[in-house]
């Protein structure tokens, strides 16, 4: 695969992701593991987590997945960096651009009506699409006690709002390793 | 210029230099675990309250918009400040430094992944993370329903746009780019019908009114010929 491919495809993820890091994740998702095949499920939930895990934005998980693309094409270290590079800014084009332009306008921008309608449609799509990422995650993870145990654990701490997502999915590593 | 904009907000004197916000948000995306919220009011916590770089109205009135563009909020937000302290380089400079931490450790676990992962991670661990993270995600669904969607309608959309993605298979791509042109077209129909004389929704809500007070009145009445 060429890196301009991988450009574009991580431009258009930029783009669409209204919403933020979890969108742009959902359509990594649907775009590099599902349609292309470039990514396994198991590669994307460790992005989706690389990027968890770290500090800063989510939306870093493209660097891992660009990391990924770029090593498994060229077997270096270095075509990984340079994807995982690639990926990052292409990524990251869309905010440049689109942020300068709302500056600009500003005065015209803020409350415009027709921002107001777009988002009332945009959020329930939004929601929809996080909602695929999750169920596809479950999907590809074989059913157990164990799982489910973990599954709801997680849910409720997540729900409490007092422990920080990073640390329970390092937990629910955790656990998993030593159940 | 985008600093020169008097509608966003009031500016402090202190005006930093493109390398200082860099190493700001350098510093902002090493400390800022979780992503997200936590880290939209850890950059409020140092932009506003400790180096008053903006006002606190400046600063919220960039998140509002902030929310607006696609790519995530943070970097939006990050891009902002640095841009209307210091230009199109000042945004430059803070999107890089948020980023540019968080960049290195995830090559940094890609590299490791690839070298020694692929054998060592076991299928419990394995199991345990996609639960977890299954886990967050549904309770950031949550999270988001109750937070942005208010009425029956927003409820209503959620439940089409599931539907529309399971059983019919539409493509995100597609899903967004459905909202934003179905928001458009419909911003377009009522623009046009509001530019007439009597806008036909404030009628509604006239009648509806009036219905209300009748009805007040009447019940009144009643209790009166009850009393």
């Amino acid at each position: 695969m060429s890196l301009f491919y991988v450009f574009k495809k991580f431009l258009l993820f930029g783009f669409f992701s209204f919403g933020g890091g979890y969108t742009m994740l959902t359509l990594m998702q649907e775009e590099l593991v599902i349609k292309l095949r470039w990514l396994t499920d198991r590669e994307f939930l460790l992005a989706l987590t690389a990027g968890q895990i770290s500090p800063g934005p989510v939306a870093v998980a493209g660097g891992f997945a660009g990391f990924l693309l770029g090593y498994n094409s060229f077997h270096t270290f270095w075509w990984g960096f340079l994807f995982a590079f690639v990926a990052w800014i292409a990524t990251s084009i869309s905010t440049i651009i689109c942020m300068s332009l709302i500056m600009k306008y500003y005065d015209k921008i803020q409350n415009h009506q027709s921002i107001e309608i777009i988002q009332k449609l945009l959020i329930p799509a939004v929601i929809g699409l996080i909602f695929t990422l999750g169920a596809r995650i479950l999907q590809s993870t074989p059913l157990s006690y164990k799982g489910l145990i973990i599954f709801i654990l997680s849910f409720i701490l997540a729900r409490s709002e007092k422990v920080d997502y990073a640390f329970i999915i390092i937990g629910g590593m955790a656990v998993g390793f030593l159940l | 210029m985008p600093g020169d904009k008097k509608e966003i907000g009031r500016l402090s004197e202190l005006k930093p230099t493109v390398k200082e916000i860099f190493f700001l948000f350098l510093k902002l995306g090493i400390l800022g675990f979780g992503g997200g919220a936590a880290l939209i009011s850890l950059v409020q916590q140092e932009v506003v309250d400790k180096k008053k770089w903006l006002s606190a109205e400046a600063y919220v009135k960039g998140l509002a918009v902030s929310f607006i563009p696609p790519g995530a909020v943070i970097v939006n937000v990050s891009f902002f400040t640095g841009s209307i302290l210091r230009g199109f380089m000042g945004g430059i400079a803070a999107v890089t430094g948020i980023y540019l931490p968080s960049f290195f450790i995830v090559v940094i676990l890609a590299w490791i992944y690839l070298s020694f992962g692929s054998i060592s991670l076991h299928s419990g661990v394995m199991s345990g993370l996609s639960n977890a993270v299954a886990g967050v995600i549904t309770a950031l669904i949550l999270k988001m329903s109750k937070d942005f969607i208010k009425d029956k309608l927003g409820a209503f959309l959620l439940i089409i746009c599931i539907l529309l993605m399971i059983f019919f298979k539409v493509r995100p791509y597609v899903l967004i780019s459905g909202a934003v042109g179905f928001g458009l077209i419909l911003w377009l129909v009522i623009k046009n019908k509001m530019s007439g004389s009597v806008p036909p929704a404030l009628e509604n809500v006239a009648v509806g009114q009036r219905a209300r007070e009748d009805m007040l009145k009447k019940i009144e009445k009643e209790a009166d010929f009850f009393k």
